[in-house]
Order: C-alpha cells, then structure tokens, then sequence
C-alpha cells in the first residue's frame, strides 16, 4: 500500500522499534513505518523529503539518543520552512516535567509516555492510529 | 477716758456758742449805750438850738445888726455851749451864709458857708427843719464833725439864715475806743437815709461819707423797717464775718453800729480750746504712756516667764529627748546620782538603777578599759584640760552599746583632791554604726575598684580632658600608674593614636550632644605596643545644665578585637567553603538528577524488551505452548512490570527529594479530576463506584507533591479492593482551624493498625504483598511529599473492613 504515507519512527532501542512496529501490526496500523536509529539518519531523511519522496504523516521521536539527540531533531524539522507542517510526537520514558516541557519549547506536537507494559504499548499504537494516521492523512 | 473727751468737747460746743451769744449782747448792748449818747446828744443840740432860735430876733439876721447884738448873741450862744462838750461850736449865719454870730466867736473863723450843701438844703427847701450835713473837717478845731442846722425864717417863711450846731465826732471816735470790740471789731454811726458813715472806729478812711451797699443785712432790714437788731455776715468793706448790731436813733436819722469780728469773738474760745485741748492731749498722753509702760512691763513679764518655761523645756528636752543622760558623782565615795535619761539609755529601770564608779567600771567594755581610764587621769591630773571620751557600756540586755561621755570637775576637796564631777552620756551607737558602715562601703569600693575589669575615670569637660582620677587597675591594663595620668593634663590625649585622635576628639562633641558617648580608638601602652581600647564616657552637668566632668570607664578590647577579626577571617572563610560546598552539591544533584534519569530510562527499556517479548511469545506462539509455558511467561512479564513500577517510584521518591517545594494556591478538586481520568481504565475493570465529595477550591501546596500522593493513594485504594464485589471509593474533604484535610476511603481489607508507621516507611510491605503487587515505595512517597510541604499523613484502618487515609495540608 504505497499510497500511505510513512511514519517516521526514531529510536534507538532496537528492541523497542521491534516491540512498537509488532505493536502497530497489532493495532492494524498499516502505514509503512520509516525506521531512523538516530537523530542523525533521522535529518538524512531531510533532504530526501525535499528532493519529493512522501514526508511521513506523523514522527515519533525518542529524546534521549546519542549523537543527534531527539530535541535537535524536533528543532531542526520544526524550523524547516516546508517541513515543520509534520507532527512531531516524543517518546519518553517518563513524563518527567522538564522533558516535556524542553520538549513543547522546541516544537513538539504531542508526547507519548513509552510504557514497559506492552499492552499498554499496543494501546499507545492504537492512539497513534487512530489520531495521527487516521484524522491527519487526507481523504484519498 | 473717752468720757472726759466727749464731755470736754460737749463744753466746747456749749462755750462756743455761749460766745456768739456773748457777741450778740456785748454788741447790743454797745449800740444801745452808742445810741443812747448820741440820741442825748441830737436831742440836746436839736433842743438848743431851738431853744435858740427864739432869742435871735429876726433882725438880728443881717450883718448890719451884727454891732447891735453881737454880743449878747454870742453869749447866748456861749450859754448854749456851756456843759455841751459834744458841741464844739454854734453858729449863727445869715441867708447869704455869712457868719453872724457864734459862740467862742473870737475863735471862730468868718467862713461864707453858701456853698455847703445843708446851707442850700436849708435856704431852697421851705419845709426843712433840722438838717444834717455829711461829715466835714471844722475848720477851727480840724477835727471831724458834723452839723445839725435849722433854717431860720422870719413869720412870712422867709429864709433869713440858719443856725446851727458842730457836733464833735471824735468824741464819739474816743468813746468808740474806749469800748472792748476787739481788734477786728467795728463801731460805726451812719446815716439812715443815705447809709453813708458818719463816725468809725476803727477808722477806715475809705469808708468815710460811703454808703451800706444795698444787699448789706443790716441797710436792708433797716429798709425793711426792722429799728434794731442783730446780725452776722462778712462786711463788704473787709470781708471780715462780724455779729452786727445795730439801733436806730429815734427821731433822727442815725443809727448805731456795734459789731464784734467772729474771730474776735473765738479768738478768745479758740485759745481756751487749745488749752483745753492741750491738757487734754497731755492728759491723754499721759494716760496712755502709763497704760504703755503697765503693758510693757506686763509683756516682759509674760516674755521673761516663757523664756524660762522654754529654756525649762528645752532643757528638758535636751536631756530626754536629745537622748542625753546626766550624772553627777562624788569621786571620792563614787557615788553618782544619775537622771532617768542616763539609765533608760544603758537598757536598765530608772526606777531601780543605782550608778557608782565601780559599777560604771564594770559595765566598760574590756576593750574599752585602758583608753577611758588614760583619758580620765589625763584630765584630774591635769594634763588634758577636757574630759570627753568614747566607750563601750554594757547594756541592760547584756548587749554593748557606744556612749560618749563629756565630764568636768566642778569640785575639790580642801587640799585640792577632785571633789565632784559633771557630766553627760551621750548615746552614739547611731554615728558608729554609720562611721562602720562607712569604712565597710570605702572598703567594698575600693575592692571592686581594684578588682574590676575596667579603668574608671573621671575628667576635665574641656580639652585636654584631663584625668582628675584614675582606678588602680590602670596599671595592670596599660602599665601607666594613676599619679602620671592625674598630673600631666595631655596624658591621654598623647597616647591616642595619632590616626584616631582627630575622630576622638570630634566623637566627644557627641557627648556634650546627647551627654553619652562610646568610642573605640588605639591607645599606647607603657610597653609601646597599640592597645585596642573601648571608651564609654558620660557627661555629667550641675543642676543648671553646664557641663561639669566627665565619668567613664575604659576596657583594653585588644584580645576582643582580635577575636572579631579572627571571627570575620573565620566567617569569610566559612562563607566560602559554604559556597563552594553549595557548588557541589548543586553539581552533585545535577549529576544525581541526570544519573537518575538516565537510570530509569536505561533500565526501563530493556524492561520493555523483556515485556515485550514475551507478550509476544504469548500472543504468537499460544498455540505451541502449553498452560505451564505460558503461565511461565506471564510471570516474566509480571516480573518486568513489577520492576518498572519499582523504578518509576523510585524515580519518583528521588525526585522529591532534589526537586524544591512550590507552594501555590492548588485546586484538590482539579487534581483529583485528573487523576481519575488517569485511573479511569482501572476504575472501569474493577467496577469500582469513586465518589468524590471533596469541595474546597483552594490549598497551598506543592502540586506535584499533592499528585503524586493522592496518585498513590487512589491507587492504593482501587489495589486493595479488588476482592471486595462492590469496590467503592470515597474522596472527600474536611477543614480545621489550622489546616485542610483531604482522605481517600476504600472498603478493601484494610489494615492492622499496628503496622501504621511501618506502611509508611520506604520498602516496607505487609505480608499479603504478592497478592497485591506493589513496590513498598508509594507510601513512602506519600509521607515525603506530604511532609515537604509541611503537612502530613496518616491511615485510619480496621481489617477487613476497609482503610481511611488523610492528608493533612496546613493552610
């Protein structure tokens, strides 16, 4: 189903890209899921995107990554002129304040509180697809 | 005395008038006798010259008769003079007025008389009888007279001459004099026609020929028709008030005036009443100097007497209350005899108390002996000339008391031995009593002086504010000795530091200011060193307000100085090592924050891992394994999840321990709000009822403290009820005076409250915990969140039928 736009998906715990695309399999999301291990491969995607390759529909972003962590990424994406229409939704492991915050400041859309509970996990996956995949791809 | 005064004033009055009364009649009577004489007189001459008249024939009236009857004229008329000696003359003149004939006629100078005035009266009116002229000078004798003329006419009425007499007013002048009118008294003889006089005594020139005025009493009443009478008023002529009587010649038209001067009259009364009155002011006088010297003498008897009582008196109290006993002792039989004063002052009966040298030894205190016995033979022998001496007497109570004796030999025997001796006891417990406790307060001052920590001083109030005394002390603290401050007047002032002194000095304008001052400055010890002094000084003023010296005290606060700065090295120091212990920390905590979540997030994701997997497993391969494989995985999984509760919490206590308390206004109720949205899936599962009743709007609290504890307690609460079939959930309020309370109540299994402390300590599990899974640290938070903001929290529990849990947040 290539007429779907991608999610962007930057993490990187590989067991965790595992576990979240065995989730959105579960939950029937049926985007293609772009994986960037980290904030750098990540901003590779950039000029792809802007020589035309479909821009993903949402991104999930984990802040704490080495290299480039997750908040370079949101601010880079974020100031791009023709980019930063894409939701950005950080995954974090806890709702810790001032991640949350650092995270709003720098652009983020929404956040994402990464369970260990993997039902709660496929929970967060069904969110996702309902919300952002759902509401936000327009009517084809 | 007053008596005799007012009836000698009575006989005053009375004489006063008896006076007047004199005057009137003295007066009446002189006019009456005046009146008399001149009434005899006119008539006489009148009868005369009538009588004369006929023997002038008419033809005898012509100066060519004058041969024929010369003579025998003349000698009538001389016989018509004869025993008439106020008659100084008649003469006889013809109608020309031409002398004719007169009696003394050889003496009688021819005088043509046709000019007078009575003369042309006499020829031109035809009726005229007799006539008076006014007051003329006589020729022949130039004495005043006056003259009564008839006309003589022949039968047909023709004037043929006149006749007349010159009547002598000065004999009349003299018999005026001879009469006691006084000095200032009056006769006078007028006309009653023309009021004009006639004769006066005394004579007043200006009042010859001038009339009464008309308002005159006496013209008026005369005018009124009154011929006599009496009366008083100040004459026109003098002014001089005199009592006028006054008759009228009957027949003729004169009247006599007699008038005595009032003050003529009481000239004589008022020497009386002087006299009187002189003798009665002696009399007076008199009187009142001996009733002076009775009084006097009386008032110095009165006097002299309560001198005496006083000096009785006095000395009566000298000796009683003056505390002053007497004795008076034979030396030789040593027999004394004593007043009451001198026993009762000892503490003995007066009544019973018998004094005798050798009792009086006795009672001499043993100290005491040696002394009074010297001073005693001093003074019989003679070597002291006074015998005053201090001892002790031993009282009635067995007590000494301080006596003064005071003693003098007033006595000696024939061969000069001391007979009898005088004296007094004086108690003087009081003065030595006073005296001891003086010297013990000397003694006590100069002890603290000496002993004291500071110099005391006094000084000049003016520069160079010398030192006018200076405690000992002074020594030990800058090696100085009092002498040298006290003699040289710059002294201090020398020894301040040349660097403080200017703000010394200056600092002491201060103390003439507000009369107090305190100041530290370097001072120079004997030794050379700088001491750090303090200098506390107050002015002290007279009681007009100068400024009279100073007093104050210095202290060497060198060590103290020393100290200070030993103090703020210390403080600066610490100040630093605070700083940087708080840099560290700061680092500490950032890196404990930092290691912190980097912990939970690293140990968190391979938890995931672990999860994960194996709900896969579970999920995909469900089929390949059998009830014991699975049931193995769920435990994995279970194990997983229980370690990511476990590191959240900790996460969570951790943090509340690093992060800083906010207190803010916090609605409960919004929280609570949330924090069922959060738990909504579970509340849902177990079909728990939540009934929220808390109500307040507001509390000061630290609002991630507040979440976090109700958070746990919510939990908590829908955890252990799970067994129950109607799990109900209770959230509510209360309020005191001093705080909110906010409690979350479940019907679960509660707890045995004797665990109460242990639940909320941190890992602390009861017993049933496997079945409730649960990492020991929720309570723990609760407490720590709780106590941060100053509140707390406690459970309330009975087993098996559910718990309450309050929070407590004070307002």
């Amino acid at each position: 189903m290539s007429h779907l736009r991608p999610i962007m998906l930057v993490d990187d715990n590989e067991m965790d890209v595992d576990l979240t695309l065995r989730a959105f399999e579960r939950a029937k999301l049926t985007n293609p899921v772009v994986v960037a291990r980290d904030g750098e491969e990540a901003l590779e995607w950039i000029p792809r995107w802007e020589a035309g390759e479909p821009t993903p529909i949402v991104i999930l972003l984990d802040i704490n990554m080495p290299k480039i962590d997750g908040l370079e990424v949101v601010r880079t994406i974020k100031a791009h002129p023709s980019l930063r229409v894409i939701p950005v939704v950080m995954l974090t492991t806890s709702s810790v304040t001032p991640d949350v915050k650092a995270a709003y400041l720098n652009g983020a859309n929404s956040y994402i509180v990464k369970p260990v509970d993997f039902d709660k996990f496929q929970e967060v996956a069904t969110q996702i697809e309902l919300y952002w995949a759902v509401m936000n791809t327009p009517a084809e | 005395m007053l008596v005799l005064l007012i009836l000698l004033a009575y006989e005053r009055l009375l004489s006063y008038r008896d006076a007047f009364r004199e005057a009137e009649t003295k007066t009446y009577n002189y006019a009456a006798v005046i009146e008399a004489r001149l009434d005899s007189t006119l008539r006489r001459a009148d009868a005369t010259l009538r009588e004369l008249m006929h023997e002038i024939p008419v033809e005898a009236l012509s100066q060519a008769s004058l041969p024929r009857y010369a003579r025998e004229l003349n000698a009538t008329l001389d016989r018509g003079m004869f025993n008439f000696a106020e008659v100084s003359g008649i003469r006889v003149f013809d109608a020309e007025g031409d002398l004719l004939y007169a009696s003394a006629s050889e003496k009688t100078p021819r005088v043509n008389i046709a000019d007078r005035a009575y003369f042309k009266t006499a020829r031109s009116e035809p009726t005229s009888t007799l006539i008076f002229s006014s007051v003329l000078t006589i020729t022949s004798t130039r004495r005043l007279g006056i003259v009564a003329a008839r006309p003589l006419r022949d039968t047909q009425g023709q004037f043929r001459g006149v006749i007349l007499a010159v009547i002598d007013l000065e004999l009349f002048q003299k018999l005026f004099q001879t009469m006691d009118i006084g000095p200032r008294g009056v006769m006078v003889i007028r006309r009653s026609d023309d009021f004009t006089a006639i004769v006066r005594w005394p004579v007043l020139a200006s009042e010859v020929n001038r009339a009464l005025p008309p308002a005159n009493p006496v013209r008026q009443m005369l005018q009124a028709g009154k011929t006599e009478g009496t009366v008083t008023y100040a004459a026109s002529s003098d002014g001089e008030v005199r009592t006028y009587s006054y008759r009228s010649v009957a027949g003729y038209p004169f009247f006599v005036l007699s008038a005595l001067a009032s003050d003529d009259v009481l000239a004589g009364w008022r020497k009386q009443t002087m006299a009187v009155g002189a003798i009665a002011a002696l009399l007076v006088l008199l009187i009142a100097f001996l009733l002076r010297q009775l009084w006097r003498t009386a008032e110095r008897e009165f006097a002299a007497a309560a001198q005496l009582r006083g000096s009785e008196e006095r000395l009566r109290l000298a000796t009683t209350a003056g505390g002053i006993g007497l004795y008076d002792l034979n030396v030789q039989t040593g027999k004394a005899i004593v007043n009451p004063e001198y026993a009762s002052m000892l503490g003995y009966d007066p009544v019973t108390f018998e004094e005798s040298n050798q009792a009086w030894v006795d009672r001499l205190h043993p100290d005491d002996k040696e002394h009074t016995f010297a001073r005693y033979s001093d003074y019989i022998v003679g070597r002291s000339p006074t015998y005053i001496v201090e001892f002790r007497q031993r009282t009635g109570n067995g007590g000494y008391k301080w006596i003064q004796s005071q003693g003098s030999l007033v006595a000696r025997d024939a061969e000069g031995k001391p007979l009898r001796m005088l004296g007094t006891h004086v108690d003087i417990s009081a003065r030595k009593a006073t005296e001891q406790s003086l010297r013990d307060l000397n003694a006590r001052l100069d002890f603290l002086l000496s002993s004291s920590p500071v110099t005391l001083y006094t000084s000049d109030a003016t520069p160079p504010y010398a030192a006018t005394f200076i405690s000992d002390n002074i020594e030990a603290m800058l090696g100085y000795t009092p002498h040298e401050f006290l003699t040289t007047p710059d002294f201090w002032v020398d020894r301040v530091h040349p660097d403080d002194r200017e703000r010394v000095i200056a600092g002491l304008g201060d103390l003439f200011l507000h009369g107090y001052h305190t100041h530290t400055y370097r001072f120079r010890h004997h030794d050379g060193s700088w001491r750090h002094m303090e200098d506390a000084v107050r002015l002290i003023k007279d009681d007009k307000g100068n400024p009279v010296e100073t007093l104050g005290y210095f202290v060497d606060i060198t060590a103290r100085k020393a100290a200070e700065e030993a103090v703020l090295t210390l403080n600066a120091q610490l100040e630093q090592r605070v700083k940087d212990r708080t840099a560290e920390l700061e680092a500490t905590n950032k890196e404990l924050e930092t290691f912190t979540y980097s912990v939970s997030h690293d140990l968190k994701a391979p938890l995931r891992g672990i999860d994960g997997y194996s709900n896969l497993l579970l999920q995909d391969y469900a089929d390949k394994l059998d009830e014991n494989a699975k049931q193995y995985l769920r435990n994995v999984r279970k194990a997983a999840q229980q370690m990511g509760h476990l590191i959240n919490d900790l996460l969570a206590y951790s943090k509340l321990e690093r992060s800083d308390v906010e207190l803010a206004p916090v609605n409960p109720g919004d929280v609570i709000g949330a924090l069922l949205d959060e738990f909504a899936h579970d509340i849902g599962a177990r079909h728990a009822a939540v009934t929220v009743s808390a109500n307040c709007t507001a509390v000061r609290a630290d609002r991630d403290g507040l979440t976090m504890a109700l958070r746990n307690l919510i939990g908590n609460a829908l955890k252990f009820s799970q067994d129950v079939s109607q799990p109900q959930i209770e959230i509510g309020n209360s309020e005191t005076a001093g705080a909110h309370l906010l409690w979350v109540r479940d019907n679960g299994m509660g707890f045995d409250m004797k665990y109460h402390d242990q639940i909320f300590a941190i890992f602390k599990r009861l017993k049933q915990g496997e079945k409730y899974p649960g990492t020991g640290v929720g309570l723990a938070i609760v407490h720590k969140a709780m106590s941060r903001m100053g509140g707390r929290a406690w459970a309330e529990s009975t087993p098996g039928m559910g718990a309450t849990f309050y929070l407590e947040i004070p307002k």
